[in-house]
């Protein structure tokens, strides 16, 4: 089994996921931004875009047996391997929040990487086009959100409008970037068909996910006043979800934006990872290593070790693709005016 | 055929993935209703919490009579939080579910306590914990308030503290206050929470009841008037009338039954009330306008008495909070507006300002005019 992705569905995934990715971290993290969270995601993607730029120009001069390609693909897909044990971290901790039992969380782990795994080997164009057709079922939830909970939200909480000032928001800025790479990564591999046009599709994809995550975030700032304690997880989570307050029935739509929305990401992710591994090794079964990639998400997830480590490299991430690809995109400027002496 | 009947089992073996665990069923969950926590003397902290009998749901008020309450009381005392839960479980012959919970009631001497924030973040971080439930401080000891609660109307165990304290609320005797709301206060860079006042109706404080005769009733417990903190520790109470005016500064009440010269007088607001707070430098100047309509027939003395009345019991009510050092009015929530970051803010000082602010109160009293 080859594992392929149309372009445009590729674009829809990796929006999803995007806009996912720099929501929950965030949402959840308890690096203190406050209330310029929402800059912070804008700020995020102005890097981002020129990255893909170059990601783009280094996959349309697809050269695998280079080296330096290869490293790029193991990079990739480490990212986005990592990146899937946090979200499905993510998804194991709030299922265990919103159980009535104490349920462990290898218990909670499991089916959903089953089901991560079955979406992998429906192929890549069941992920995208599943992303596109939550596209349109997202603002529909939204406006739900919305709708039921316009009382409970606060304008005046957005204020001081710059949180904890332009430095965490920098701060910030530099970690959403690093949130935008995994979600590129199911762009590098998709297939591009050889449209031009859809070069930039991608692009305007990705900046829509700051723009769509940026209101989210007021959205979240605006349900419960910005605290000055180093809140916990839990409590980021709850805030998020419940409103911090709001009656039990208010809280579904919120609850199925945010599962339908890491469900998204993790298979993103986990699609990434899986069709980089198999242009690495491509003796292998696409089955084979989308089991391998469920896997290794799974034993990752459940250590905190490697959740930790995700949360806190993100603006490494970036700033390690942004330079390897940078590199790449000026060697192969270079070679190429050699060619043309 | 094939693959549907492979997905269909793999769905159906997910629902194995419980093992051999006890599943949640209704019959094995004490649902806590109430929660009430009190310190000793000794520092422990003592958590009585009421679980509803399941099947006991009819005829509640025949049942009590009976002495067959429909609820149970289980009381544990521990050093902290968490050994305090784990006690309950231990106490408690089904698994104790604080999904569920409608009120949880602190006693004003726990909640005066320093340490009473730390204890409120311990809480709101416990899982499965429902936070949005109503919160009350109470006169004396929460165990014997909490003992004191008798379900009197209704048919249903778990809407009875609901019912009755949204019926408080819109009567405006009590503010609308979440254990959560408060919570988030308390760690906010805004304005400091507030809770229901309670009490018994032998250890009502002096002065709480004025105006007011109960002559008779099955109601033990009183819920009259507002608990002020001040960063997330209690400081003192509200009486309903000063409740009344504060829920109306708050935005919470769209009406204000006002008694002045032993009668009572309903007036609405015209808007919201207009408040603005001025900065300049380290001089702060806090503006509210107050605009009223009441009943046409009223004769101009009574209507300009009544402005006056209201103007000097909102003036009274804004010394009060601030000698108490508590701006439970959101006030803050307007200032903070005007710095640009929250360091900028935090370094502004906001309660010593706020203490010695100017305050410019304005309050106009119209008629309605028949349409």
């Amino acid at each position: 089994m080859k594992l392929r992705i149309a372009h445009d569905a590729a674009a829809a995934a990796a929006f999803v996921a995007a806009a996912a990715r720099i929501f929950v971290g965030l949402a959840l993290d308890s690096v203190p931004i406050h209330n310029g969270v929402w800059i912070a995601a804008l700020l995020g993607a102005l890097p981002a875009i020129p990255y893909l730029l170059c990601l783009e120009a280094v996959q349309a001069e697809a050269q695998p047996n280079r080296p330096a390609y290869r490293m790029l693909m193991l990079l990739l897909a480490s990212v986005a391997l990592l990146d899937a044990s946090e979200v499905l971290s993510v998804v194991a901790k709030t299922s265990e929040y919103l159980t009535i039992n104490h349920v462990p969380l290898t218990v909670l782990t499991v089916p959903v990487a089953l089901a991560a795994l079955w979406c992998i080997c429906r192929n890549g164009d069941a992920v995208g086009y599943a992303a596109m057709l939550w596209i349109r079922v997202f603002p529909v939830l939204l406006m739900l959100v919305l709708l039921l909970q316009l009382p409970h939200l606060h304008v005046r909480w957005l204020q001081p409008r710059l949180g904890d000032g332009w430095r965490a928001i920098a701060n910030g800025g530099v970690r959403t970037a690093g949130w935008f790479v995994p979600s590129t990564a199911i762009l590098f591999v998709s297939d591009r068909g050889g449209a031009l046009p859809a070069k930039h599709v991608s692009r305007a994809w990705l900046a829509c996910a700051a723009l769509v995550t940026a209101p989210l975030l007021a959205l979240r700032l605006m349900m419960a006043p910005t605290v000055v304690r180093n809140a916990s997880w839990l409590f980021n989570l709850d805030a998020l979800l419940t409103n911090g307050r709001a009656p039990l029935y208010l809280q579904l739509p919120m609850i199925l934006i945010w599962f339908v929305g890491l469900l998204h990401l993790l298979s993103c992710d986990c699609f990434a990872a899986t069709a980089l591994l198999q242009r690495l090794f491509p003796a292998i079964d696409g089955r084979a290593c989308a089991a391998l990639v469920v896997l290794g998400t799974a034993l990752l997830s459940i250590h905190d070790f490697s959740v930790a480590l995700n949360r806190s490299a993100a603006p490494w991430v970036f700033i390690l693709a942004a330079s390897i690809v940078g590199l790449y995109v000026l060697v192969l400027r270079d070679s190429k005016g050699g060619e043309h002496r | 055929m094939k693959k549907p009947g492979m997905l269909a089992l793999l769905a159906a073996l997910c629902m194995a993935l419980s093992g051999c665990q006890v599943t949640g069923e209704v019959e094995n969950q004490a649902y806590v209703l109430v929660l009430a926590l009190d310190s000793s003397d000794d520092g422990a902290l003592t958590l009585t919490a009421r679980v509803p009998q399941i099947g006991k749901s009819g005829n509640k008020g025949e049942q009590e009579k009976a002495g067959d309450s429909p609820y149970l009381v289980f009381s544990v005392s521990a050093p902290s939080w968490s050994l305090a839960l784990d006690a309950l479980q231990w106490s408690t012959p089904r698994q104790v579910n604080l999904s569920h919970i409608e009120m949880i009631v602190a006693s004003e001497a726990l909640a005066s306590h320093a340490s009473f924030p730390e204890l409120m973040n311990q809480i709101a971080d416990t899982p499965h914990l429902y936070t949005n439930a109503r919160f009350v401080v109470c006169a004396g000891s929460a165990k014997a308030f909490l003992e004191a609660g008798k379900t009197v109307i209704g048919t249903r165990l778990s809407s009875e503290i609901n019912a009755m304290l949204s019926q408080y609320a819109r009567q405006s005797f009590i503010p609308d206050a979440s254990f959560a709301d408060a919570c988030y206060s308390a760690n906010a860079i805004y304005g400091d929470p507030i809770a229901i006042w309670g009490y018994t109706a032998d250890a009502a404080p002096s002065g709480n009841d004025r105006g007011i005769s109960v002559v008779e009733s099955p109601m033990w417990q009183r819920f009259s008037g507002t608990a002020l903190f001040r960063r997330g520790v209690f400081v003192r109470a509200l009486s309903p009338e000063a409740t009344r005016l504060l829920n109306l500064i708050r935005g919470q009440s769209k009406v204000l039954s006002h008694v002045w010269q032993d009668a009572s007088y309903e007036l609405e607001l015209d808007s919201p009330p207009d408040i603005k707070i001025l900065i300049d430098g380290s001089d702060v100047t806090i503006s509210l306008r107050v605009a009223l309509h009441i009943d046409d027939s009223l004769p101009d003395g009574v209507v300009n008495a009544l402005e006056t009345a209201i103007k000097a019991d909102i003036d009274q009510l804004i010394v009060d909070c601030r000698q108490a050092g508590c701006d439970p009015f959101g006030f803050a929530e307007l200032a903070a507006g005007q710095f640009a970051t929250v360091p900028q803010w935090l370094a502004f000082d906001w309660p010593g300002r706020y203490a010695h602010a100017a305050v410019e109160t304005l309050v106009r009293v119209s008629r309605r005019h028949a349409s």
